[in-house]
């Protein structure tokens, strides 16, 4: 397969080597491809036979006029037509099978991929980006691999298949018939590359337009205030001009390229007409010979005509596979050594009951850390937390509060120094480890579309009925629950968008808890909520924090005050550490911090 | 251009199905050297002079005109297509501009977005291929029909009879195949809401290790999505197998009768051939027919789609009031007073229940109010964005719906709350309400404190905004806003909540040098922010869609209210300490 199209398209634009590592993928659908393969080679043998077949018809019936055998004839010709239909049908069939399987091959290992990526991959890039990969670019080529190179192969079987048998039958007509290929092919080529080229220009004008569409709607308000619709539409006007010029420009190369081929067709068929016929007169040659040679000088010029259309769709699907080998070739930045992976599994298949329990004290040394070379976000921090601690983060935006949680969870690492947890190195042990000892729960609370029950239970897939009532009701989750008609098996819609703010925080709360972490990550919102929710989230808290080390980037002062311990943060550095009290007594950072924040806290209050 | 594009589908195909005649020609009359039997023949005698020289000549004329004709055809096609779809683009989009503001609160961005481009799209293919696809598979029928009964009327009706089968069986099925697109169209909306989940929800994932559940869900989702494609393909293996099976059938049909009766002498050897050729021309086209109509309903859809917008009502500008006057377009001082003002939005409560006030030209104004009180209201209102549902709004003692709409928001300065930026440079966008000057700009930028910010991107002024360039913070993209609004001096500015994503120290910043620069103009100011509303000659205060006091700072901190209570929190700093 990777044959035909070097021989089809042996150009730069053509990307052998991505379409060669595509083998992989094609190996599992070895039989499915040869049947594939198989069938088109038939069929292109087929509808050349099915010409021979007429010149058979006038040779050995029509000319010399004879009537007997005619049935039989017709007969087998019924039977040839019965087995194209069933070859037609197994190769759709099959291709169909490649197709499904291959685009599902593909997706799954995307996917498999993506769980092993690192947060950094998944902060990098927006999540419509990668869901494009794995939905339309996977379709686009796995479409084209089924048909795409079905036409090509197709194309190609008939078009050898009539050259071989012209030649065997006439071997001065076939040449002089076939004399109009050289042109045909530099005509092909000229177009080829023309009509790649602007399609090329038309798909990018194309994604301006609809650039300059979505910009339109969006800020249509806006417009509207500055009274500039006039200014906005004249640009649109231009740009949407440029396209249709494009466009049709585009369309007057694929528009000249057709009629390009028939002409030069017909080249071939006048000249087999012309020479033919005087062969005919001469009685050199039978009328079949000469109906034979005509309509395979049609027939033999079809598939050329579709190749325009199948190399534009091989450079889109070209585009889609250089975009998905982008995902299946990045690299975790977090990998467990082989030696980890070896005594605790990979993400995938965990060995848990290796898993060593965890008891949550945790120190940094000496830890730099930056997401980007040029903007360091700790140089040289230090800090131990003992089993049990809660810890509140407190400090302005990108002061380094999330980092620290990042580098707790492992979802990024420091690229000198290390973190310990109860003494042994992160690197140490396995991310699964780590992850099934840490309750997160997030400044958005995210949840998972499917009822409250499995919400819960996605903390402990094990987890029985009874131990998710008792989480609920340790989190104060219960009460609310228990009001809605449904109870636990309320739908929570897709990211819970059927459930306020402060229930989904209780309910990630109980899907936190049920866990039974050892440690406790809180991304508190900074969005004021009403304050019956802010009591129930309070009261949840204190529980949840109870015999846990805990961290908590805080933003609301009554959680603040819960902690054991305030650590003030400013440029990567701890500026104050301590208690509550102990840092209001200083009349420091945190004081004017939790005094501005007081003032902020009572005005909106009053203003909500 | 679309009779352009039509008169050459026809003339094109009259061409190419006068080749077969041609050849039947050569095969008959001039290697045969029978006598001429039709019109064609005795036409094509005298045309070549029954010369194989001169048919393969008069095929490569048809050849010729076929081609060329062909080629008008695509370029009349795409050239009509392409004009319509701008067209289209143009007009939605212009009509996007005229509605009323209000047309955007119900209705959804992405949707507006999905309609104006493959909506749009989908007509656009429909006229530059599926149209001419269907006359020209009409034509061909016709003009087949025509020739093959011209040469022999038996044969025709053999060469014709499967046919019917053939279209009707294809409309069928790809009416039918429809609901089977939509099982597979589902599975895979399915496989991608759970995609989309697990990357939004990927940091709960992978804090609580269930990557190896979340692959057992997604696994099934694919797995289920493979399923269905396959038996949508299925689907077309069973069409296509069949369909090749009739037509080729049709096919032997014409050989077996044609040569039948060749061999009888009813019919010459050239006529079989030609109607042999006929056939093949004819009947693979056909199949398509179903699909073709199938995608009308698609385009059906579409235009229904994009009418609804087309169909949404605009905002009537130089509307002519009852009395014959025109709208008015005088200059502005800035007073403004509301009288008895009510509103409610569309499909909502009461927001303003009786607002009167008076507001004097230069007067720098400070709205406070909870949210939802109706603070962005007013400014809507002031700005014609909407219409008061009862009282009366004068702007230096006009009614304000007297005056159009345009000149009166050419001459209020509006700053709202969500700073939306044009993909252009930062220069263009602060420039976006006319011509200026460079040094006009700068000035601008530097009042809004974002001159500096500026200077430190790559391309300064010319530095892009968006996707393809920098992406702004929230408060760097209200300080453009603030700048765009600030580049020429009006009568009325109102800056709704805008500087809420800027610190205090910029926020007092900016209002110093807005002070200073607007000296003659009346702002109005609404936020949250003491410090900033303290500074305003008189400070407004709403709630619960009525106006609660409207007095000097110094009057509001001596009266119990709102203001008062908002104050007292600034110097509560001790009891702060306390708790």
């Amino acid at each position: 397969m990777e044959n035909s199209i070097q021989k089809e398209t042996g150009r730069k634009k053509i990307d052998r080597r991505l379409w060669f590592r595509l083998l992989p993928f094609m190996k599992n659908y070895k039989k499915q491809l040869t049947v594939v393969v198989l069938c088109l080679v038939l069929l292109g043998a087929m509808d050349v036979m099915m010409t021979y077949l007429t010149k058979h018809l006038i040779d050995a019936y029509i000319s010399p006029g004879r009537l007997e055998g005619l049935n039989l004839f017709i007969a087998v010709y019924a039977g040839i037509v019965l087995l194209i239909a069933l070859v037609v049908y197994k190769f759709i069939q099959t291709a169909g099978v490649v197709e499904a399987g291959l685009s599902h091959d593909i997706r799954q290992a995307g996917f498999e991929k993506l769980q092993q990526l690192s947060m950094s991959y998944f902060d990098q890039n927006a999540a419509g980006w990668i869901l494009a990969r794995l939905t339309s670019d996977v379709t686009k080529l796995g479409e084209f691999i089924s048909w795409g190179l079905v036409d090509m192969v197709w194309g190609l079987t008939m078009m050898l298949g009539i050259m071989a048998v012209m030649l065997a039958v006439n071997l001065k007509l076939a040449l002089i018939t076939l004399s109009v290929m050289p042109i045909l092919i530099l005509v092909s080529w000229y177009f080829q590359n023309k009509i790649v080229a602007f399609q090329r220009v038309v798909r990018r004008l194309n994604s301006r337009i609809t650039g300059a569409i979505n910009e339109g709607i969006t800020g249509a308000r806006t417009t509207k205030t500055l009274v500039v619709e006039d200014k906005v539409m004249a640009d649109f006007r231009v740009l949407s001009g440029d396209m249709r010029d494009q466009s049709i420009k585009s369309a007057f190369y694929s528009a000249l390229y057709q009629p390009m081929v028939i002409n030069i067709a017909a080249i071939g068929t006048v000249l087999a007409i012309q020479y033919g016929g005087a062969e005919v007169m001469a009685g050199a040659i039978s009328y079949g010979t000469l109906v034979l040679f005509i309509n395979y000088s049609i027939q033999f010029f079809e598939p050329v005509r579709e190749m325009a259309r199948i190399l534009s769709e091989m450079q889109s699907a070209q585009v889609s596979a250089e975009r998905i080998f982008m995902l299946l070739d990045q690299q975790p930045e977090i990998e467990d050594t082989p030696e980890v992976t070896a005594r605790y599994g990979t993400v995938l298949a965990p060995h848990k009951e290796r898993f060593e329990a965890i008891e949550g004290t945790i120190e940094f040394k000496d830890v730099h850390f930056s997401y980007k070379p040029e903007e360091p976000i700790f140089h040289g921090l230090s800090l131990k937390v003992e089993a049990g601690t809660s810890v509140a983060l407190v400090g302005p935006t990108g002061s380094g509060k999330s980092s620290l949680v990042n580098l707790i969870c492992r979802f990024y690492e420091p690229y000198s120094g290390e973190i310990l947890l109860d003494g042994v190195p992160l690197k140490a042990r396995s991310q699964s480890w780590l992850h099934q000892g840490i309750g997160y729960v997030l400044q958005t609370p995210h949840l998972f579309s499917g009822t409250i029950r499995d919400n819960i239970r996605y903390g402990r897939l094990e987890a029985t009925e009874e131990e998710i009532r008792k989480a609920a009701a340790l989190v104060g989750a219960d009460s609310f629950i228990s009001h809605l008609s449904q109870g636990y098996d309320t739908q929570v819609g897709e990211g819970g968008a059927m459930l306020s703010t402060g229930q989904k925080q209780l309910i990630s709360f109980a899907r936190a808890v049920i866990a039974e972490p050892a440690i406790f990550i809180l991304d508190e919102a900074t969005s004021s909520i009403d304050t019956e929710a802010e009591q129930l989230i309070q009261h949840a808290l204190v529980k949840v924090l109870e015999n846990r080390t805990s961290f908590i980037i805080a933003h609301r002062l009554s959680t603040i005050r819960a902690c054991d311990r305030i650590l003030v943060i400013e440029d990567g550095r701890i500026i104050e550490d301590g208690t509550h009290q102990s840092l209001m007594k200083l009349k420091g950072h945190y004081w004017h911090l939790y005094t501005h924040q007081y003032i902020e806290e009572k005005e909106s209050q009053l203003l909500a | 251009m679309y009779t352009v594009a039509m008169v050459a589908v026809l003339l094109t195909t009259l061409f190419a199905m006068s080749i077969p005649l041609m050849i039947r020609f050569a095969i008959d009359q001039v290697i045969g050297g029978a006598a001429a039997d039709s019109w064609s023949a005795d036409l094509m005698t005298r045309l070549t002079g029954g010369t194989l020289f001169g048919v393969a000549i008069l095929i490569l004329i048809a050849s010729l005109l076929r081609a060329a004709f062909l080629l008008i055809k695509g370029i009349a096609s795409a050239a009509a297509s392409e004009r319509i779809a701008k067209g289209l683009k143009d007009r939605v989009m212009q009509h996007l501009h005229e509605v009323k503001f209000e047309f955007f609160s119900s209705h959804d961005t992405g949707d507006l977005i999905q309609r104006a481009t493959s909506d749009v799209e989908t007509i656009r293919r429909f006229l530059a291929v599926q149209v001419v696809e269907i006359v020209s598979i009409v034509l061909m029928v016709g003009i087949v029909s025509a020739l093959m009964w011209s040469l022999d009327p038996k044969l025709t009706f053999i060469a014709l009879s499967l046919i019917p089968i053939v279209i009707l069986f294809s409309i069928w099925f790809f009416f039918r195949v429809k609901a089977k697109f939509k099982i597979a169209d589902e599975a895979e909306a399915k496989m991608t809401s759970m995609l989309q989940e697990n990357l939004s929800g990927i940091k709960v994932i992978k804090a609580l290790g269930r990557e190896p559940f979340e692959h057992e869900k997604f696994s099934g989702f694919n797995k289920d999505l493979k399923e269905k494609v396959y038996k949508l393909i299925l689907n077309f293996a069973y069409f296509w197998s069949l369909s090749d099976f009739v037509c080729l059938l049709q096919i032997a049909l014409v050989m077996y009768f044609g040569a039948k009766w060749a061999i009888e002498g009813t019919i010459s050897l050239g006529t079989v051939v030609a109607f042999i050729t006929y056939e093949n021309m004819l009947i693979f086209p056909i199949r398509q027919l179903g699909r073709v109509l199938s995608e009308f309903g698609k385009t059906m859809v579409a235009v229904v789609r994009i009418d609804e917008i087309l169909e949404a009502e605009t905002e009537d500008d130089l509307t002519v009031s009852a009395d014959g006057q025109k709208d008015l377009e005088p200059e502005i001082i800035g007073g403004i007073e509301f009288k008895g003002v009510r509103f409610t939005y569309p499909k909502g409560e009461e927001i303003l229940k009786g607002i009167d006030f008076q507001i004097l030209p230069g007067e720098t104004i400070g709205i406070l109010g909870p949210t939802g009180s109706g603070k962005s209201t007013l400014a809507y209102l002031l700005t014609r964005l909407y219409e008061p549902t009862e009282g009366e709004i004068l702007l230096d003692g006009i009614p304000l719906n007297r005056i159009s709409k345009r000149y009166l928001r050419r001459n209020i300065g509006l700053v709202l709350q969500e700073a939306f930026l044009y993909a252009r440079t930062i220069g263009e966008n602060i420039a976006i309400r006319g011509e200026a000057n460079e040094a006009d700009i700068v000035r601008a930028a530097q009042i809004s404190a974002i001159h500096h910010n500026i200077e430190q991107f790559d391309h300064r002024y010319e530095t892009l905004v968006g996707e393809k360039g920098v992406s702004l913070s929230g408060g760097q993209r209200q300080r453009v806003a603030i700048a765009r609004t600030l580049l020429k001096p009006m009568p009325v500015m109102i800056f709704d909540d805008s500087l809420s994503a800027v610190d205090t120290e910029t926020d007092r910043q900016i209002r110093g040098g807005l002070m200073a620069n607007s000296a003659y103009s009346t702002v109005l100011l609404i936020s949250h922010r003491l410090t900033t509303l303290m500074e305003a000659d008189r400070i407004l205060v709403i709630e619960d869609g009525a106006v609660s006091a409207f007095d000097t700072h110094e009057a509001l901190i001596q009266q119990e209210g709102l203001y008062k209570r908002v104050w007292d929190i600034q110097n509560s700093i001790a009891e702060a300490e306390a708790s």
